[in-house]
């Protein structure tokens, strides 16, 4: 399973107060808010884990279905400036970090295998656009590998809200996680 | 306080998070915050802490996994309120 989140770093300045009274609290652990209240940026430091966070609800959404929301449930563990962990319900989920000027990018990879990563600048910010962009970027990608036309492929969403792409009538077995925020989008395929 | 009042409610607290009009137009208890209102997941935590603010209540972290709905939303402010 994979999962992946971008955060466009000043999108969220606008959008987010982490400093708001209650917000870490019912976002991070103890050991979170340690790690954030130590850290040499706070404010990457929170939005680096809430990244990890996502990125790793989504890879394990995929498999476990049932959604929910309680971040705190999601526990980060850092291991260097890219490397981390998450556990959600004891299961672990390994994730890699990039830290670019303006955005912030986790992915998460439970496979072997590894994962090829597409990120780009979304020009209109209105919600509709971004996933219109995110999801001519997955069909882009999955068309150069497995070459199929362009024009066949198409998404649908299922009813717990996960895209999944088809050829004709036929679901492709393929993994893969969108994301946007903001200016910025991502598309992973294993 | 009835569903329909608490709805006037929720809305106006929303409404400064939701990133589709047209499902905030026709909202319904069936809404959900993320799928529907598109209501970016950081700012459903604003949400939370803003309907805690309004109520005067507390949502642990239980009542809060399943706010992911106007339906669960509305659930979990009446067996507060309660």
């Amino acid at each position: 399973m994979i999962g992946n989140d971008i955060i466009d770093i000043n999108f969220t300045k606008e959008q987010s107060n982490w400093k708001r009274k209650g917000f870490l609290d019912k976002v991070f652990t103890k050991e979170e808010k340690y790690l954030i209240k130590n850290s040499e940026c706070p404010f990457l430091s929170v939005w680096r884990m809430w990244s990890m966070k996502e990125s790793a609800y989504k890879s394990h959404l995929q498999y476990h279905k049932k959604r929910f929301f309680n971040p705190k449930k999601l526990e980060c563990f850092i291991q260097d400036t890219k490397k981390g962990y998450v556990i959600i319900n004891q299961i672990k989920y390994l994730t890699h970090t990039i830290f670019e000027s303006n955005y912030i990018y986790t992915t998460t990879n439970s496979s072997e295998r590894g994962i090829k990563n597409c990120c780009f600048y979304i020009e209109n910010t209105i919600i509709k656009n971004q996933q219109k962009e995110v999801y001519h970027q997955l069909k882009k990608m999955v068309s150069n590998k497995l070459t199929i036309n362009y024009n066949e492929l198409f998404i649908q969403k299922s009813i717990a809200g996960i895209p999944k792409l088809f050829v004709q009538d036929q679901e492709i077995d393929i993994q893969f996680s969108l994301t946007h925020h903001g200016h910025y989008g991502a598309v992973s395929i294993l | 306080m009835t569903n329909e009042e608490l709805i006037l409610k929720l809305k106006k607290i929303v409404k400064p998070y939701i990133q589709d009009e047209n499902a905030f137009e026709n909202l319904t208890e069936e809404t959900d915050f993320i799928n529907d209102l598109k209501i970016n997941s950081a700012n459903l935590v604003d949400v939370i802490l803003d309907v805690e603010d309004e109520f005067d209540i507390e949502i642990d972290n239980d009542a809060m996994e399943k706010m992911l709905d106007i339906k669960n939303a509305l659930a979990i402010i009446q067996s507060k309120l309660a």
